[in-house]
């Protein structure tokens, strides 16, 4: 009766339409807050577009002048209506990074030179020093857009910062300031360098000319697991060949199965005279997935001396593995036709495997 | 006292203390949502996923879209995948035996040929009765598999065999993607470090209405359809908030079938789709979440808020009914075939909170709604109702599901904007008003549907008739 009495002592009609008040208060607000933020947003994007054709006016005539004093002779006095507030003044930056990176030349130095003669640097300089991971990266990331070279050795000192954001946009701030000299952050990382922060970084130094890495031995041999995975990718990208007696140690070394699947991919490309021995030492020692590596790789390096190997594997393996054997045998084997006629008589061969590897050479 | 007073209270006490932890729930959704949209948002403000995409190191995907009877539409839907941004792509369309014309076609408009392909049935399947590949280069991304009708599952299944990359995407051939949604799928998977992604969900936003030309979105417009409208709501409450809280608790389900991108390895060593259920997306999901758990593996599961993908929604009663039935009775299949993991600590967050919530809140709700309304009914009749506590019970849950939507709206106003004409959030609003009075109770009932249709051991996903977009972008 306890629980009955108190259950209905709170459980009352005044205490309930006391809540549902208070849920339509919220609403209320809710809604309010709906219209004010559709409001702001429509208001504001007026500014920004208005903002936007001040830009994009002023690009255009960047563009095709080719004096160095274009930026001083158009002082965007419009713009400067608009520039008191820091949302303008960030959709400004975000324009001109924009802008840079789609321009070159004599064009994208006016760009940074604009950027600097409204001061926004001050603003990237503000959130550089700032507290919060967010505006702390973002200030990295517009530093280095905008070649402020000036503040290399300030984001080099956050290229191992405990904050994944902020040593990921510092990392490649210090590729885009030194180009692969850049990368020598790797001599230091302690902490994960993600896949995803391995393309990112790679795609930049794709527009920067190629200088020797000479520490990428090192890096190979990188107790940080991810520095050892992203430098076998960049002996792999960039064919450094003295990296391959290093990576066979590694693959000799490791359990672990992405390092494994690194390496051999990476030597499948690096190829010396003993490196199908030891692709071949290792398939018996690994996963399907390191198997199908291995075949793949045997594919690009082997020769006529792996073919007693890849005929062996046919029997019993996998139809995923005996595949990949097949295609293996004819890159292999340069007279297709005797390739044919052998494996159409091997019973461990599914008919349906040839017809498609000669399908795919006939490609 | 007597007995049925006694039931009286119990009946009282126990729907009471179950709403309180629903709302609960939905309350402690809301913040969650909150925190993990925040972060997600300010992560990725810096990334130009355009530029990325184009990029050579990207690893390559595969896109598997099962295709039945979807000859009116399927030309379009195809040449909307091909036109994705992604530099490695292999888009996979699975005809699942249709009856119609789609494979012919397919051949036709896109210069097929088949081709001689090995089908290893790594994940036993239907029979596969040919590959065919393009003639023309400019479709090199494209394959088309011809299989026997096996149902969504098994056509994704065959998908999953043939396709020739580590990560898969599984999509509704209808849905309308963004065109960097396969990058930021992808994401999640290259940012992994300690614990191992093997899935990521996207969000499905409502297509009726929009403006869709050559199979890209180019407008968004609130759909002018009742049904399909208050299912643009229902899909922000769940995608925006339900979905996000749960990831940020590591304890998602349910990636929806018309999107979601997996770890293809970890599919194939869970058994791929089940076949035996109409709920596949959900049971996968769950599958591959134990399997992980059995073996104490790290890991977790990702949703990307964003609008990534565009689908068509029921725009009527009866299609609408056909589907909440049939995902009721997904549900059902989905936790009874893994009933283990319930409040089973041995599978943490995935034993001891989201499946008892799946099980109480998306399983249970309709029967107990019901339940209710029946019980309701009876007292009514009998006179042994409190009129001046019905109506106030009635008022609180009312307006605590309006404050949730309004809530949900401006969540969506404030982070993606996708609805921006004033005239559109007010449409959304009043609709929003109208639900506990008719959506909701339609859904119920089709729900009870679904729980009948199980006792008579029906299997069938129901006729999903979809207008199409070519003919919605004629009408608007």
């Amino acid at each position: 009766m306890d629980v009955r009495n108190s259950f209905f002592k709170i459980v009352t009609p005044e205490n309930l339409y006391l809540a549902a008040l208070i849920f339509c208060i919220i609403t209320i607000v809710s809604v309010s807050l709906i219209y004010y933020t559709l409001y702001h947003k429509k208001k504001q994007s007026k500014d920004l577009k208005e903002i936007d054709n001040i830009l994009d006016q002023w690009i255009s005539e960047a563009l095709v002048d080719d004096s160095q004093e274009f930026t001083h002779k158009y002082i965007v006095s419009d713009l400067l209506d608009y520039l008191y507030k820091e949302k303008y003044r960030q959709f400004t930056i975000q324009k001109l990074i924009n802008s840079q990176i789609s321009l070159k030349g004599l064009a994208a130095n006016h760009i940074v030179s604009l950027y600097k003669q409204l001061n926004l640097h001050h603003d990237s300089i503000n959130k550089l020093h700032s507290s919060q991971w967010d505006k702390k990266a973002q200030g990295i990331y517009e530093l280095y857009m905008m070649y402020q070279t000036e503040y290399k050795d300030e984001i080099k000192a956050e290229t191992n910062n405990k904050n994944e954001f902020i040593r990921m946009e510092a990392q490649i701030g210090v590729v885009t300031f030194e180009g692969f000299r850049g990368l020598d952050f790797l001599n230091t990382l302690t902490r994960p360098l993600t896949e995803w922060q391995q393309l990112k970084i790679l795609d930049q130094l794709q527009t920067i000319q190629f200088e020797p890495m000479e520490n990428i031995n090192s890096w190979i041999e990188s107790h940080n697991k991810y520095v050892c995975l992203f430098g076998m990718r960049l002996a792999e990208i960039y064919q450094q060949y003295q990296c391959n007696t290093t990576i066979q140690n590694i693959l000799a070394a490791t359990e672990d199965e992405k390092i494994k699947l690194q390496a051999v991919r990476s030597l499948g490309k690096l190829a010396l005279d003993n490196t199908s021995e030891i692709l071949k030492t290792t398939y018996f020692q690994s996963s399907t997935r390191v198997k199908i590596e291995v075949l793949k790789a045997l594919s690009n390096i082997g020769d006529s001396e792996d073919l007693l190997f890849l005929q062996n594997i046919l029997i019993n393996s996998k139809d995923s593995i005996k595949i990949e054997a097949t295609r293996a045998i004819f890159s292999c084997n340069r007279n297709k036709e005797e390739v044919i006629k052998e494996l159409s008589g091997n019973k461990h061969v599914p008919n349906t495997i040839l017809d498609q590897v000669i399908y795919e050479n006939n490609q | 006292m007597s007995v049925t007073s006694i039931l009286l209270d119990i009946l009282t006490y126990g729907i009471f203390t179950y709403s309180v932890v629903l709302l609960s729930f939905y309350i402690l959704i809301g913040f969650l949502s909150i925190e993990e949209t925040n972060i997600y948002m300010k992560k990725n403000a810096l990334t130009n996923y355009r530029i990325l995409a184009s990029s050579s190191f990207v690893p390559s995907v595969s896109i598997l879209a099962p295709a039945y009877n979807e000859g009116a539409t399927i030309i379009e839907n195809v040449k909307s995948l091909l036109s994705l941004y992604y530099s490695s792509l292999e888009v996979i369309i699975i005809n699942d035996g249709s009856k119609d014309d789609s494979l012919q076609k397919l051949i036709d408009a896109y210069d097929l040929v088949k081709v001689d392909f090995h089908v290893e049935y790594i994940i036993a399947t239907k029979e596969v009765r040919g590959v065919y590949k393009s003639t023309n280069p400019v479709y090199d991304r494209l394959v088309i598999v011809d299989k026997v009708n096996g149902g969504k599952g098994d056509a994704l299944n065959v998908g999953i065999n043939i396709s020739s990359n580590d990560y898969i995407v599984c999509i509704d051939v209808d849905c309308i993607l963004e065109q960097d949604a396969i990058l930021k799928m992808v994401k999640p998977f290259l940012e992994e470090r300690e614990r191992k992604v093997i899935a990521s969900g996207g969000v499905i936003r409502i297509a009726n209405s929009c403006e869709i030309e050559d199979g890209r979105l180019v407008k968004v417009r609130l759909p002018k359809n009742y049904y399909a409208r208050i299912q643009s709501l229902e899909y922000i409450r769940a995608f925006l908030l339900g979905r996000m809280a749960w990831t940020k608790l590591n304890g998602l389900l349910l990636i929806s079938g018309a999107f979601g991108a997996f770890d293809k390895n970890i599919a194939i060593k869970s058994g791929g789709y089940d076949v035996s259920t109409v709920g596949e997306d959900m049971e996968l999901v769950v599958r591959m979440r134990r399997y992980m758990e059995e073996r104490n593996l790290p890991y977790e599961i990702k949703y990307i808020p964003d609008p990534l993908c565009w689908t068509e929604a029921p725009a009527n009663l009866k299609i609408l009914s056909r589907q909440r039935n049939r995902w009721t009775r997904g549900t059902i299949e989905t936790l009874k075939y893994h009933k283990i993991m319930f409040f089973n600590p041995k599978y943490g967050v995935l034993g001891l909170l989201s499946y008892p919530y799946w099980f109480f809140f998306e399983m249970l709700a309709p029967l107990i709604e019901m339940f209710g309304f029946v019980v309701f009914l009876i007292l009514a009749f009998m006179g042994r109702i409190s009129w001046d506590i019905f109506f106030a019970l009635l008022c609180f849950i009312i307006t605590f599901g309006y404050m949730y939507s309004a809530f949900s709206a401006y969540m969506e106003v404030k982070t993606y904007n996708m609805y921006r004409r004033r005239t559109d959030m007010m449409k959304l609003l009043l609709t929003a008003l109208t639900e506990p009075f008719y959506f909701h109770p339609m859904g119920v009932i089709a729900a009870v549907r679904g729980y009948i249709d199980i006792i008579r051991k029906k299997k069938s996903w129901g006729e999903m008739t979809r207008q199409g977009f070519s003919s919605q972008k004629k009408e608007s």
